[in-house]
């Protein structure tokens, strides 16, 4: 690709102080979001894909002893070296977030249309009913019915679904080029969550915005992204365009997490795939490959040098010594031979 | 039929607004349901629907409006505390949050002790050795006995919180959403578990989940609710392949599949889900349901069988 991208992440390092010493939540991410695009997030929970996030549009409390490293390159600047004043004028304005859970991130005391109106306010300089009109037109674009009363409600006298829309209403209020979604349908119903991705995929459209979505679940990636980047504990394990992750995975781990979800196609009598173990802590993070402990094909190389992230083919990325030998076919037999000894090598 | 709900209403009241005018929180209607010994029944719909509700009557730990609940053909609605104490040996419940179905302040081995203690299953000085054996069964080891809640992951305390259901050797339970605070790796082991405790201990269980999906798996035969009604019931395989109610195809429709190159075919709902405090006329559904016809807020349709084991809710499925 000859353009430039419109977020360019490099090496991301993120560590935080906690009680038992600092840990990296995310280490060493680098990845590209282009305008138009959207770009999937995935990966379990303390994986750091919504620490990647934050640390974006720097959301972290002054006195939280975050630090971060690396660069992170938005429309030729790097948000990490800006000022707070800077960096405020992006929030909100050129880069939105929206959050999982719609009812804690608006505040109940104020109506939905004076929180958005806020961001109209301040970052356009609009006139109060300037910005009252605006929102309007905000609340119709993401289908609240009777808009101009509508502003005037509070959260709590909407539904779920509502308040997701005021979220998003609010995020593009002052049309932002990049919209990070973190988990932006989970809280929400099924019948509910298709009207929203719809909804999402319809207004990134008209706005030519780029989009990073967070999420655990590999269907609504399949259904909105187009390229994906899968997290293992801290870092990126696989990177490929939607297509190819879903058909030819590389990584054991995107493989083990692919065939685990049960689907409403598979064979029901069939056992589930598991993948053993669990995700070590932050705090005893393996030495050698991070995955190796639960990964059926690791062997010694695999327990005592990590591996990098390298090219596996055209825009597809993986992080593993094996990539080559493994298929998804000749998985299973190749499993079975190694279990013994990945049992004597760990133990 | 191991267990049988029969018309069984629930409707909870509202005190509201400031002339403390009263209505009801209409939770669940009219419904009726039987599960058959070592079945697995799946109730899906989305949230408020009245799910749980029905998997709370089912152990009479809310108490129905009105309506029966027979367990093993006995009316359990009509028992004593005591007799119901003793029937809730056989029927237990696991709940979605196992962070606050848990003790924090109990070693683990206790919590699952504590059952057998009330109900003096086994001699006292037998019983450890009786946890040591469903930690095994849950796939712990014996060491983890004398641990505290917060020293396990998520999916480990689902573990925890199955051992201390079967510590009474139950014969029927409620999984009320059991995966869905899971990470997809875990929820893939704990889905195992309890289809392979099932084999083992021929285990009835009502599931209770919004994820179709993980229904459509575990699941013998699946009903789906909607507003507080039973809109359709049917063997898992016939209701995913030929679901005959408009809210279950577009349920169906609407969940997102892990495959980039399938078209996407929605039926997209349109608007909210109304409010349980006041009903539509006739068909709860119609108001979003891209079929309905006049006669739809008339009359409320009956659940009717129209093929063997396979009943639907609607005006339009004749």
């Amino acid at each position: 690709m000859n353009r430039t991208p419109l977020l360019d992440v490099k090496h991301l390092r993120t560590r935080f102080p906690t009680e038992r010493g600092e840990v990296t939540a995310v280490d060493g991410v680098s990845f590209q979001v282009y305008a138009g695009e959207t770009v999937g997030l995935v990966g379990e929970s303390g994986c750091g894909k919504s620490v990647t996030s934050l640390s974006i549009l720097r959301l972290f409390g002054k006195h939280s002893g975050t630090r971060l490293e690396g660069e992170i390159n938005f429309e030729g600047k790097n948000l990490l070296t800006m000022s707070l004043e800077e960096i405020q004028k992006i929030r909100g304005n050129r880069i939105s977030m929206i959050f999982q859970d719609p009812m804690s991130s608006l505040n109940p005391v104020l109506t939905i249309g004076d929180q958005i109106a806020e961001s109209i306010i301040r970052h356009q300089g609009a006139s109060k009913k300037a910005a009252l009109e605006k929102t309007v037109e905000m609340l119709r674009l993401v289908g609240i019915p009777s808009p101009e009363q509508r502003v005037f409600d509070y959260p709590h006298q909407l539904s779920g679904g509502m308040r997701q829309r005021v979220m998003i209403a609010m995020g593009l209020s002052c049309q932002p080029k990049l919209l990070i979604a973190d988990e932006p349908t989970t809280a929400l119903d099924v019948t509910i969550q298709a009207q929203i991705l719809d909804l999402m995929l319809e207004v990134k459209e008209r706005l030519n915005m780029g989009m990073i979505l967070i999420t655990h679940d590999l269907g609504v990636v399949a259904e909105v992204c187009s390229r994906v980047l899968v997290m293992y504990l801290g870092q990126i394990v696989e990177e490929a365009p939607v297509e190819t992750l879903f058909e030819h995975p590389k990584h054991p781990y995107t493989v083990g997490l692919l065939r685990s979800i049960p689907t409403l196609e598979g064979n029901r009598s069939e056992k589930l795939h598991v993948i053993e173990g669990m995700v070590p802590s932050l705090h005893q993070i393996p030495q050698g490959c991070r995955f190796a402990q639960r990964c059926p094909y690791a062997d010694r190389l695999c327990f005592d040098q990590a591996p990098d992230l390298t090219e596996a083919g055209r825009d597809h990325k993986v992080r593993c010594w094996h990539q080559d030998k493994l298929s998804l076919e000749g998985g299973m037999e190749l499993a079975f031979e190694t279990r013994e000894r990945r049992e004597t090598l760990s133990g | 039929m191991l267990l049988k709900l029969e018309n069984a209403v629930k409707r909870f009241p509202v005190k509201g607004g400031c002339f403390r005018t009263k209505s009801e929180v209409k939770a669940v209607s009219n419904l009726s349901l039987s599960i058959a010994e070592g079945e697995t029944y799946g109730l899906v719909g989305e949230s408020g629907c009245g799910k749980s509700t029905t998997g709370r009557m089912a152990l009479r730990l809310i108490e129905p409006t009105s309506g029966k609940v027979y367990y093993k053909g006995e009316d359990i609605t009509a028992y004593s505390d005591e007799q119901l104490r003793l029937v809730r040996k056989e029927m237990q419940i696991v709940f979605q949050d196992p962070y606050s179905s848990l003790n924090p302040r109990l070693q683990i081995g206790k919590a699952i002790q504590e059952a057998m203690n009330i109900f003096r299953i086994g001699e006292a000085a037998e019983r450890k050795q009786q946890v040591y054996e469903l930690l095994h069964k849950v796939g712990l080891q014996r060491e983890h006995y004398d641990r505290y809640p917060h020293e396990f992951s998520g999916g480990q305390r689902q573990r925890i919180v199955l051992a201390r259901a079967l510590a009474v050797s139950p014969r029927f339970i409620v999984c009320d959403e059991p995966v869905s605070a899971l990470d997809v790796s875990i929820q893939s082991q704990i889905i195992n578990l309890l289809e392979q405790l099932q084999d083992e201990l021929q285990l009835t269980y009502l599931f209770i989940a919004h994820d179709l999906s993980v229904v459509r798996h575990i699941s013998d035969r699946v009903g789906v609710m909607y507003l507080g009604h039973l809109v359709e019931e049917a063997p898992t395989d016939e209701l995913f392949t030929h679901p005959r109610h408009p809210y279950t195809r577009a349920l169906l429709s609407a969940v997102p599949h892990p495959n980039p190159k399938r078209k996407r075919e929605r039926i997209v709902l349109t608007g909210d889900v109304p409010s349980p405090i006041q009903l539509p006329s006739g068909c709860v559904f119609h108001p979003r349901c891209p079929a309905a016809v006049p006669a739809c807020k008339e009359a409320v349709p009956a659940l009717k069988e129209r093929l063997a084991g396979h009943r639907v809710a609607c005006h339009l499925a004749d």
